[in-house]
């Protein structure tokens, strides 16, 4: 590719003042003596450089690159630098404390760009932001911690500034384009705990972003939680909007949607199922995770392919300073992490955790003398993730990361002899380079992979269920920042899709199971997009864009075409390797609008459309590892949703309390559910089972930050109603989704206590979720069977529970700080129901039951760094 | 459709997970259910020999155990009323016509009940038989119309043609679920499957005494036998071969024994509206409509203004061996 014409560069950065003998002198009549007598000319700068104190700005790439000779000897500065660049164009003077050195006739504009990184262990810091004071206006820094910023020239306060970071303030002469990469320091010297918001950080008020939360891993682990595993999927909960789809595990609803409209990327890699232990916990180590975005609503035109939300995770880069290790103890699992630098352009990440959920509760069980428990239970999963970081040059970054983990499975108390294994793989490989100081682009592939093992070793049903399912990805992605006032965000996407659902396999030959295979299926999704950043005025900020996508159902497959009801196959028709069965384009326009009513006050609109091409098949409400992933095709259509929202944002005093109000109106068509009576599994046709209707959903949200001082956290209020129709399912009747619930408070605290401890809490109160019910039995071919209620149309009782935590801080040893996290979840041991179901197991005889998840339930963990 | 029928693997996850954590499973107690009983209305009608037989009884929303002659055997209960579980409805006008326009009004069977103790006819449990106006003829509509409290409850089914003959039963000792540990001797059946049209059926056997006067008809006991097979035909080739009673079986469950020297298997030709209704009990045995399930519903009945049950035409085909 073309290189991009990159102007010369010059700056000044009147730093702090320094004692030196000479220091009540010009800089440029400073006496030097310089050894050297030969070279290029930027030897000879470097050489002055090496003086005490002797600050020199320049950009090498103006520098030119002849060999100049010079007498030995003392001179001043100023003549040393006349004899440098006799005749080279390039002009110097001293400015404050420092020699400027630039090429003739600065430009009209000049761009400042560069990447911010945290001081403690080189991490990218996206979003952080950088303020020009005299001028009212900032930019944002890009995913990978990428800013640029094109001002007049001129001389700027520069306010560089994160969450949890200490701003850094700097005044800068701008003549020319500026590389300038920041590092900000941490906000004080801990374990991570409390969030320190920077100075004049009311980015939530003047930012075009609505609907949307960037949430540090510090306030998701200072949150109490089950085990005390240390929960994402958990944390987010927590959060307007956004709810469990079903009690106590990490299925989650946002906005009205099914919880397979959420788009679950770890560093760009599509996450099919995020869970461990069945939903209890996620499968996100804590200790690897740098930061996370979930939008809502207002989705950037760069993400597609889910209908409700993005949770975008990206990991850590691993420290580029010095080797760290970081690891936790605890009852259901433990981790450890290392982080180093290699050489000094590489750094590497490696970070494993073990969850031993099942030895735990054996010996619980051993302890508490409980006869039911099965002995040879077997609960355990592990996640492995890993980073390589190379920096190829200044403008160059390689990156490589790569996730795994696997569950399994295995319960014979109550159901003999199966076990259940299943595991997700991602890898990245992504190169990003600015080209030029306005133009930064990203080449990213990326590969996913989940895939399970079903095994059931009953007597006559012996075998064996796998199922796999991967994507393979290309994507190009550029951030254009054009200046202050416009920022340009294009790309394009491909992606080829793997589906396997279920191939059934006998264990034995007395097995009664004959051997299946479900139709293996192949697509490609692609998608092109753009979107302008746009600040209108200083008060107007507009964000607009459009994605652009397709999706190909490609051979060797077969194409089934069914009656109008669905129920009866009319014929099929085959298709060769590479032949497309069906084609969609779909047109998703984006926009949001804010205005800036002063600097503690906004108003905030957006509009978005979303389609999605792959729906999940599931048995269940909670999100199974057996669930089956499967691309729309001839008989189900893409779905389709349209949002708007409204929201009202406002920081009070100075910006350490921040309150937003939003509401939102979202309309679905093509939702999914399954007939009444569905068979789904292993069922090749699947659509046979499948109805499709429209949805709506509304609501009001309401969030109360406070993120600095001892006391911090959030709370949140949200009223929220979904309901849908769909021909087939409830006798074509209007229903509610089980995760519609009405009224969801959340409470989330932590406080510092003293130096050595930190206490926290949280409190959720959800209303109770539908679920269908069976009223009563009747007789009918010599058993008993259940009639049941509409569909969900029996409300659980409300769901409240409150989990407190402390942590102690051991006195550091050295560089070895630790510290002992006690927690206790669901303190008042609150039974919140969780499903209703019947057992028919016993010969004639029908009983219904209700079931809890967790009673009170105590952890300790340990928790070290060094 | 290609479906594999097996049973569903996620009834016990629930209860699983609940062990491994300190969760608890409770079992709901009466309230939750509906104070309101629903009419439940079984009725079949057959090309054999009548009577009829057509069951009305009346929903319950308590939990009990019983027999699947819906007897409940505990030895607290002393009156026969008390042992019925569901609450037969006995002043019901039930009729059934068919399309040449013969009609019965049907009366409480006076068909003696083999156990004295618990009932002397089997109208005491709510069934209803022809008296000898009808006779059932495969390609004829039959209309049931169930006229009580005000109401009327109606449904109609047409009689397809004839199953296949089953040419071939066999015993196969088989050692199957928890319900039978031992070795058990299990039928299986072979017969001829006609492939050019769509056939939906329904197998069920029962043992009998040779010689011994029948106190129940087939037409009766087809209402109460739940080991059954359903199949529709569509993956089945032109000869079946040893289809095998287990396959009915849901977790947990044995086959009934044989009692007697002889054992009929009956095949039985359904509709499949009729063939829907058996699969979705079916369903709900294998499905625990818990949260780990799909959401669960009523089966799809063929009876109108929100009655329970199933009105039924079936041609049948008959063999009977010796038991085993």
């Amino acid at each position: 590719m073309k290189k991009i014409c990159i102007y010369s560069i010059l700056l000044i950065l009147i730093l702090p003042c320094r004692t030196n003998a000479q220091q009540n002198k010009d800089m440029l009549d400073w006496e030097v003596e310089i050894e050297r007598t030969e070279g290029t000319i930027l030897e000879f700068l470097r050489d002055l450089k090496k003086l005490e104190n002797l600050s020199l700005s320049y950009d090498e790439r103006n520098i030119p690159s002849k060999r100049v000779s010079i007498e030995q000897g003392k001179t001043s500065v100023r003549r040393l630098l006349e004899l440098l660049f006799k005749g080279s164009g390039i002009q110097f003077k001293s400015l404050g404390k420092q020699i400027v050195i630039y090429p003739k006739d600065p430009p009209e504009k000049a761009t400042i760009n560069g990447k911010i990184k945290s001081a403690a262990d080189g991490e990218y810091l996206p979003g952080a932001t950088v303020y020009i004071r005299e001028l009212q206006t900032g930019v944002a820094a890009n995913a990978y911690g990428f800013y640029s910023i094109t001002v007049p020239p001129g001389a700027y306060t520069l306010v560089y500034s994160f969450v949890g970071y200490q701003a850094n303030e700097l005044t800068v002469n701008i003549v020319a384009n500026l590389s300038m990469d920041i590092e900000l320091s941490e906000g004080l010297e801990r374990l991570d705990e409390v969030v320190v918001l920077a100075e004049k950080a009311n980015e939530n008020i003047i930012n075009s972003q609505v609907s949307s939360h960037r949430i540090e891993m510090q306030q998701i682990r200072s949150m109490p939680v089950l085990g005390g595993e240390v929960d994402l999927l958990k944390g987010i909960q927590f959060l307007p909007g956004i709810q469990s789809a079903n009690e106590g595990t990490t299925g989650f609803s946002v906005r009205g949607g099914s919880y397979d409209q959420n788009l679950i990327l770890l560093d760009e890699a599509l996450v099919y199922n995020p869970s461990h232990a069945v939903g209890i916990f996620s499968v996100f180590n804590p200790d690897v995770i740098k930061d996370v975005q979930v939008y809502k609503g207002g989705i950037p035109a760069r993400y597609g392919g889910r209908l409700s939300s993005v949770v975008d995770i990206k990991m850590k880069e691993g420290n580029d300073k010095a080797l760290a290790i970081t690891g936790s103890a605890g009852l259901v699992g433990s981790r450890l992490t290392v982080e180093s630098p290699i050489g000094k352009n590489v750094s590497v990440l490696l970070s494993g955790r073990y969850g031993y959920v099942g030895q735990t509760a054996r010996k619980l069980a051993e302890w508490a003398n409980v006869d039911s428990y099965d002995q040879n239970a077997e609960i355990d999963f592990y996640d492995l993730n890993a980073k390589v970081n190379i920096k190829l040059s200044d403008k160059d970054h390689l990156y490589f990361s790569t996730y795994t983990g696997d569950d399994h499975f295995k319960n014979d108390v109550v159901f003999a002899d199966n076990t259940l294994d299943w595991g997700n793989q991602t890898a990245t490989v992504r190169w990003n380079r600015s080209f030029g100081p306005k133009l930064f682009g990203n080449l990213t592939f990326v590969y996913s992979d989940f895939d399970y093992a079903y095994i059931e070793n009953n007597d006559i049903r012996n075998y064996k269920w796998t199922a796999n399912f991967k994507q393979k990805g290309a994507k190009l992605d550029f951030d254009y920042f054009i200046s202050p006032k416009h920022e340009l965000n294009f790309g394009l996407a491909v992606t080829d899709h793997d589906f396997a659902p279920g191939s059934i396999r006998p264990n034995n030959e007395n097995s009664i199971i004959e051997p299946f295979d479900m139709d293996n299926r192949q697509a490609v999704e692609s998608a092109v997009y753009l979107s302008h950043e746009h600040k209108i005025s200083p008060r107007f900020l507009a964000n607009y864009g459009i994605r652009v996508s397709g999706f190909h159902n490609i051979g060797a497959g077969t194409k089934y075409y069914f009656d109008d009801n669905r129920e009866t196959l009319l014929r099929t028709e085959e298709f060769d390797e590479g032949e497309v069965l069906n084609e969609n384009f779909r047109l998703a326009p984006r926009a949001s609008l804010t205005y800036i009513i002063d600097d503690k006050n906004s108003v905030k609109a957006s509009y978005n459309r979303t389609y999605q091409y792959l729906h999940l098949v599931t048995n269940s409400s909670v999100g199974l590892p057996t669930d089956v992933w499967l691309p729309v095709d001839n008989n189900i259509r893409p779905r389709e949703a349209d949002q708007v929202a409204l929201g009202y944002f406002r920081n009070l005093q100075d910006n350490a309390l921040r309150f937003s109000a939003e509401t939102y109106y979202k309309r679905f068509n093509n939702v999914i559910d399954y007939k009444d009576n569905a068979d789904l599994f292993l069922n090749n046709n699947v659509e046979t089972q499948i109805r499709t209707g429209t949805g709506e959903a509304y609501g009001v949200e309401f969030l109360l930050e406070k993120r600095k001082g001892r006391w911090n956290g959030w709370t949140s209020y949200t009223l929220s109603r979904v309901t849908q129709q769909i021909d087939g399912v409830n006798q074509g009747k209007e229903y509610s989704p089980r995760y519609d619930k009405r009224h969801n408070l959340s409470l989330v605290v932590s406080y510092e206590l003293n130096k050595k401890w930190q206490l926290a809490a949280n409190f959720a109160y959800i209303s109770g979720g539908g679920i269908t019910v069976p009223l009563g039995f009747y007789n009918s071919a010599g058993r008993p069977y259940n009639y049941y209620s509409e569909r969900n149309a029996y409300r659980l009782p409300a769901y409240h529970q409150l989990n407190i935590s402390g942590t102690y801080k051991f006195r550091p040893k050295g560089k070895w700080q630790s510290e002992l996290v006690l927690g206790i979840t669901n303190v008042y041991d609150r039974r919140n129901y969780f499903s209703f179901y019947v057992n028919h197991q016993e010969n004639a005889r029908t009983r219904v039951f209700k079931s809890y998840l967790f009673g009170l339930m105590p952890s300790i963990n340990y928790n070290f760094k060094f | 459709m290609t479906k594999l029928k097996i049973n569903s693997t996620y009834t016990s996850l629930l209860l699983l997970i609940s062990m491994v954590f300190s969760g608890c499973v409770e079992e709901v107690s009466d309230d939750i259910f509906a104070d309101e009983p629903v009419l439940a209305i079984n009725g079949i009608i057959t090309n054999e020999e009548g009577p009829y037989y057509v069951r009305v009884t009346k929903s319950n929303g308590t939990l009990t155990d019983f027999n699947q002659f819906d007897i409940n055997g505990s030895s607290t209960l002393t009156t026969k009323e008390d042992r019925i579980v569901h609450e037969p409805v006995t002043d019901a006008i039930v009729i059934i016509t068919d399309n040449e326009g013969n009609s019965d009004t049907l009366v409480l069977s006076s068909l003696p009940y083999d156990n004295a103790a618990q009932a002397d006819t089997w109208g005491e449990f709510g069934f209803y038989e022809t008296t000898t106006g009808i006779l059932g003829k495969p390609g004829n509509t039959y209309t049931l119309t169930v006229l009580y409290e005000g109401e009327v409850y109606a449904a109609i089914a047409t009689m397809p043609a004839p199953p296949p003959p089953i040419d071939k039963v066999d015993f196969v000792e088989k050692i199957l679920t928890s319900g039978q540990p031992e070795p058990y001797p299990v039928p299986v059946i072979s017969f001829d499957e006609p492939q050019d049209e769509v056939n939906f059926y329904r197998f069920a056997y029962w043992g009998f005494t040779s010689g011994d006067t029948q106190t129940a008809s087939y037409n009766l006991l087809a209402l109460l036998y739940d080991d059954v097979i359903i199949l529709d035909d569509e993956f089945l080739g032109s000869r079946v071969e040893n289809l095998s009673f287990d396959a009915a079986l849901v977790e947990g469950q044995g086959l009934d024994p044989f009692f007697g020297d002889s054992t009929a298997i009956y095949s039985y030709a359904l509709e499949e509206g009729v063939f829907n209704y058996y699969e979705d009990l079916q369903h709900q045995l294998r499905s625990d409509g818990g949260a780990f399930s799909p959401a669960p519903a009523s089966p799809r009945t063929n009876i109108s203004n929100g009655a329970l049950g199933l009105w039924q035409a079936s041609a049948v085909s008959r063999r009977t061996v010796q038991s085993p």
